[in-house]
């Protein structure tokens, strides 16, 4: 811990301005991920999720959203985690990825979060895993820890 | 708004425009040749007209500049002071072109830059009077008189009249080019009225060094001194205002003496009587931009889906409580609304609808430059151009139809010496047909010409590798003649610029597979053949067979759905261990539907006495496939996968079904093709 604590001192130096940011955060297996907000259009209910064959296991299949179809993947399968039962807690959260939407499922949306940029910090090494390339950063707020997750690299995959 | 923002939105609007009237202008050029009538001409100068007003407007100098010579040109063939010949048929064509050339360069942002100059000198040099012309020889010499009487008979309305004189550098090149932008700066502000001399002598470049404009303009005068001076190679220009002496209206012959020097300011009223100047014809359209047809669409079909679950409540709520009367009141209102969302799906539909002429009106031209390039004469009969189909449709249709006529001109026609010694007319006839049959529209394309030899097909197939003699013997004479629409067989004896070198009409049968069409060639050696097309109305909305399988529920477009069947267990045979059954004495081999679109959770199949088989087609290819339920017939809307989704092989598209639940469409064709692949590894 006390390496991480030098890591923030340091980190803390170079910042030059500090912004009031908002954060989505979501828990899946027991962990709070963020996300910026702007970068999340609605959040929806979990409905019947239409599979689509010969596509990647990633791929959850298609649901109707007023009208027209996204796509919803499940962020459980790429960030290594084991698949989830669905509860009425789950919820697609419907974002906007390289110009269009897509969906993706979580286990559970508890709130907005107002951050600033200073809470802000790389991942420390010893705590990356093998999903490094999509979570770069972590926040630490008010004594809480929150993956902040990068969706463009997550839908990448 | 910012600015360039406007100026692009007007650049669309502009670009809109010149499209319609330069087919108007087209198709009734086209139309002139054989019936040069008044009102034909009259159509087409009003579309060269608007153009020139609109190009005007947008500052696409060239183009206007090119439009009002073809009017000038119009404007003599209509007055009758020239009759229409070949070559100004010729040139008018030309201009038509030019000017769509010139329309394509703005369109991709180049401007109108392109040189015109040829042409224009051309088209002007093409304006010679057939008989001397009376009113320019009257007004030869001083012609004042007459200068006042025509300037009294034009001035339309109450505007300021303006005189200005232009003098030329002495080496100027351009004379008409200048003299044409001050008569375009003129006309931009105002209107002209005479010029000295007149327009047609000024185009002939028929002048010295100087002329002189009379116009009407309600523009403050300094307005036109700042255009004038943007005009280069003039030595010096005067504008003032004109005024005429009231005993010029009074008696004409003697007022004349100090017209041109008079200086005093114009009078508010002129001494005549206005006329106002005719509107044009009001016009009963209204231009939308097609994707916001798509949007609309799409509200529409969450208008059906929502209309779906409200009858769905209102029947729980019935179920519940029979008691209660708003519930009648309910079911009478999801009722009403369930027939307006029809009626309002039915009419977008046909919003989206254009007739077929607008692809058929590009073909006359085509065939006309195509006929005189060959040396063959062709009449091209169009029947059925206002048959209508979606614009999907029509987009994608032209090519293939493009493709098709050129052949049956350039290999199916024969040459006019050969055909009068075959006892045929020297001209040929090709037609076009267009009509509805079912849900679809079927376009024809026939000739009378010499046919496509079955035994020559046969021969080039085998030449070409693609078969063996025994099995290109083996085939009936209407599966070689299909043979045409396998890639590098050409059957034309000539490779030519346009077409027989092969590759054509194994692309024109892609492009129309993939349009969910069918295309089909009948030939009789020596009189001709006949090309059949069988399209979708729309690629929007399809009528579509749901079937269920592996617990989802899937669209098979009822387009290339042939019949449904129930066959028995026993009934299905192993053949090099595919299964088939007979069918009514053919061989339809099966492809159970999971197998290509493998569901993810592992299935089990439940034993079945009998299985549900749709037997689908794709050209002469038949196969059944097999599902686990037949669901019911539906029309659904089209959604495209999203690009997250990748390609997915067998599928493609999606749609929502009136659960609200999303339902993905089979791609027959794709599925065939992925199963003759599998096979072909697995032997």
């Amino acid at each position: 811990m006390s390496g991480l604590l030098a890591k923030e001192e340091k980190h803390a130096d170079d910042r030059e301005r500090v912004e009031e940011q908002q954060l989505v955060v979501f828990r899946m297996e027991g962990e709070s991920f963020g996300v910026e907000i702007f970068k999340v259009n609605e959040i929806i209910r979990l409905q019947q999720i239409t599979p689509i064959p010969n596509s990647p296991r990633h791929l959850l299949g298609l649901v109707n959203l007023r009208g027209k179809t996204i796509p919803v993947f499940d962020l459980r399968c790429r960030l290594g985690m084991p698949l989830a039962v669905p509860t009425n807690k789950s919820r697609i959260m419907v974002v906007e990825a390289e110009g269009e939407r897509i969906g993706v499922v979580v286990d559970e949306v508890t709130e907005v979060l107002s951050i600033q940029s200073d809470e802000r910090e790389p991942t420390p090494e010893l705590l990356s895993g093998h999903t490094d390339d999509c979570v770069t950063e972590i926040v630490k707020h008010d004594s809480r820890l929150i993956t902040l997750l990068d969706l463009d690299k997550v839908l990448v995959a | 708004m910012a600015p360039e923002l406007d100026m692009s939105q007007y650049t669309g609007l502009f670009l809109q425009e010149a499209d319609e009237q330069l087919h108007i202008l087209e198709q009734e050029l086209l139309a002139l040749e054989r019936d040069p009538s008044g009102d034909r001409l009259n159509t087409i100068f009003r579309a060269a007209h608007t153009l020139k007003g609109s190009s005007r407007a947008m500052g696409f100098s060239n183009f206007a500049e090119v439009t009002h010579q073809l009017e000038n040109m119009l404007d003599r063939l209509r007055a009758g002071q020239q009759h229409v010949t070949t070559a100004i048929m010729d040139a008018l064509l030309r201009t038509s072109d030019t000017l769509s050339t010139l329309k394509e360069s703005i369109a991709n942002g180049k401007g109108d830059s392109r040189d015109c100059t040829k042409l224009l000198i051309e088209l002007a040099s093409l304006q010679v009077d057939e008989e001397p012309e009376q009113s320019s020889s009257s007004r030869s010499g001083d012609g004042l008189d007459d200068l006042t009487a025509e300037l009294l008979q034009k001035v339309q309305s109450q505007a300021p009249v303006f005189h200005a004189s232009f003098r030329l550098v002495k080496d100027c090149v351009m004379k008409f080019a200048r003299a044409f932008m001050a008569i375009t700066v003129v006309q931009e502000f105002g209107e002209l009225l005479v010029s000295l001399p007149n327009t047609a002598d000024i185009e002939e470049e028929n002048f010295g060094l100087e002329f002189q404009l009379y116009f009407q303009s309600e523009e403050p005068i300094e307005r036109f001194i700042k255009s004038f001076r943007g005009i280069s190679e003039v030595e010096t220009f005067e504008v003032r205002p004109f005024e005429f002496s009231t005993p010029a209206v009074a008696d004409l012959g003697t007022a004349v003496g100090n017209l041109a020097t008079t200086k005093s300011p114009p009078k508010g009223s002129a001494p005549v009587t206005a006329t106002p100047e005719k509107k044009a014809e009001s016009n009963q359209t209204v231009r939308v931009d097609v994707t916001r047809l798509d949007e609309l669409m799409n509200l529409v079909g969450e208008l059906v889906i929502d209309r779906t679950r409200l009858s769905q409540i209102g029947a729980n709520l019935a179920a519940k409580s029979r008691e209660d009367e708003n519930i009648g009141a309910l079911a009478e209102t999801v009722g009403h609304i369930a027939r307006i969302t029809a009626d309002l799906q039915d009419q977008l539909m046909k919003t989206r609808m254009l007739p077929i002429d607008v692809v058929f009106n590009r073909f006359p031209r085509m065939v006309r430059v195509l006929a005189q390039k060959i040396g063959k004469e062709v009449n091209l009969v169009i029947q059925g151009g206002e048959t209508e189909l979606d614009r999907s449709v029509i987009e994608s249709i032209g090519d293939p139809l493009l493709h098709i006529l050129r052949n049956a001109i350039d290999h199916g026609l024969e040459m006019p010496d050969e055909r009068e010694a075959k006892g045929k007319p020297r001209q040929g006839t090709v037609t076009l047909v267009a009509r509805h049959r079912d849900s679809h529209i079927v376009i024809e394309i026939s000739d009378d010409g010499g046919g496509i030899s079955v035994d020559r097909v046969r021969a080039k197939a085998v030449e070409k590798g693609m078969l063996t003699p025994e099995s290109a013997q083996k085939l009936s004479d209407r599966e070689a003649l299909n043979l045409i629409f396998a890639s590098g067989l050409s059957t034309a004896s000539q490779v030519t610029e346009l077409s027989g070198r092969g590759v054509g009409m194994d692309i024109v049968r892609a492009n129309i597979q993939k349009l969910s069409g069918i295309i089909e060639v009948d030939s009789t050696p020596g009189v001709g053949s006949t090309f059949t097309l069988r399209l979708p109305l729309t690629l929007a909305i399809i009528r579509g067979l749901l079937v269920k399988d592996a617990e989802s529920i899937y669209v098979l477009p009822l387009s290339s759905v042939i019949e449904t069947l129930k066959v028995e267990e026993k009934a299905v045979q192993l053949v090099h261990q595919q299964e088939a059954i007979i069918l009514r004495g053919a061989t339809l081999p099966l492809l159970p539907l999971k197998q290509v679109l493998v569901p993810r959770e592992k299935y089990t199949q439940q034993e079945v006495a009998h299985r549900y088989v749709v037997v689908v087609g794709i050209a002469e290819q038949r196969i059944g496939i097999v599902v686990d339920s037949l669901v019911g017939e539906q029309e659904v809307v089209i959604k495209s996968l999203n690009r997250h989704c990748g390609d997915v092989a067998g599928v493609s598209g999606a749609t929502i079904l009136g659960d609200g639940n999303v339902a993905l469409i089979v791609d027959v064709n794709g599925v065939i093709q992925k199963s003759l692949r599998e096979r072909k590894w697995t032997n």
